[in-house]
């Protein structure tokens, strides 16, 4: 378990490099040519990957049938949630838009995780609730000190 | 309306997460990167096509926003790799904790040209809620 809690705790770190890159990207380019420029790359290297590993499960549509269809929706959400975001973010401020976003993520997340293993964990909600304070005040004293660096 | 149409934006994000982790008991990570990333590139490609005002151009940017790519597929394996083994939520929390990290590094440096900014050990408080919020995760 640990190794993936490390993973994910660089997933965040990979996360806010490569919305560092993106935003230069969409500077230049524009946020549509900026974001496309991601996900152009990510197809191609992904593809490279894929055929370096040899065959490829994707290509046995007698296999894939056997998934549920409603597995494969990530993409469409992942793209729904880039296009919903960036509208939002447009007319929010960007500490206030973060937070409910995490809101909807992890409620999100919560409710999948709920259906799959068939239980509710109190504790999970509290943990949840805490992780959502402790980013609240965190965005409230960063915009604080940054009000004053300004002044 | 618009903090709505944010909340569906984290909703859809928190269903990717998930559903990208569910697909990991059945497809490998590169290739559910590989369907998250050839999706998104079609919807943006149409959007791009729809809105005649807006032209698809990929050059002029500087040398280093041309390896993205690999951070996306990072970005998609590591966390359907993780939303498979842990679940979705305690990979979406602890991911956020270490944007919280990686931001404050960035910020107290000044990495990537962005306005220095030192970090204030008034925030520690609030980091040791989410640690608190994460072991409480962890351990349910």
């Amino acid at each position: 378990m640990l190794i993936f809690i490390g993973i994910a705790v660089f997933n965040g770190i990979i996360n806010i490099i490569n919305k560092m890159i993106n935003l230069q990207a969409k500077l230049k380019l524009g946020t549509a040519n900026g974001t496309l420029i991601n996900y152009l790359e990510g197809t191609v290297i992904s593809l490279l990957i894929m055929l370096f590993m040899g065959t490829s499960k994707l290509t046995d549509l007698s296999y894939l049938r056997t998934i549920p269809a409603l597995y494969f929706f990530g993409g469409l959400f992942g793209s729904l949630s880039m296009v919903l975001i960036l509208i939002g973010m447009a007319k929010n401020q960007i500490s206030y838009s973060t937070i409910i976003v995490l809101i909807g993520q992890l409620g999100a997340g919560l409710l999948i995780d709920s259906i799959v293993t068939q239980k509710i964990v109190p504790v999970k909600i509290i943990g949840i609730v805490l992780v959502i304070i402790g980013v609240v005040i965190d965005k409230y004293l960063s915009r604080k000190s940054m009000k004053k660096m300004i002044a | 309306m618009s903090l709505l149409i944010l909340l569906l934006g984290g909703i859809c994000l928190g269903l990717m997460t998930s559903l990208n982790g569910r697909l990991a008991s059945y497809l490998n990570i590169f290739e559910i990167s590989f369907i998250v990333h050839i999706i998104g590139a079609i919807i943006l490609l149409g959007y791009i096509w729809w809105k005649k005002d807006k032209k698809l151009c990929l050059t002029g940017a500087p040398i280093y926003v041309y390896f993205v790519g690999f951070f996306g597929v990072t970005l998609v394996a590591t966390s359907s790799i993780c939303a498979g083994n842990i679940g979705a939520t305690l990979t979406m929390a602890l991911s956020v904790t270490g944007q919280l990290i990686s931001s404050a590094v960035i910020d107290h440096f000044g990495f990537f040209h962005v306005p220095r900014h030192s970090f204030s050990w008034k925030r520690i408080p609030a980091y040791l809620i989410i640690v608190a919020g994460l072991l409480l995760m962890i351990n349910s």
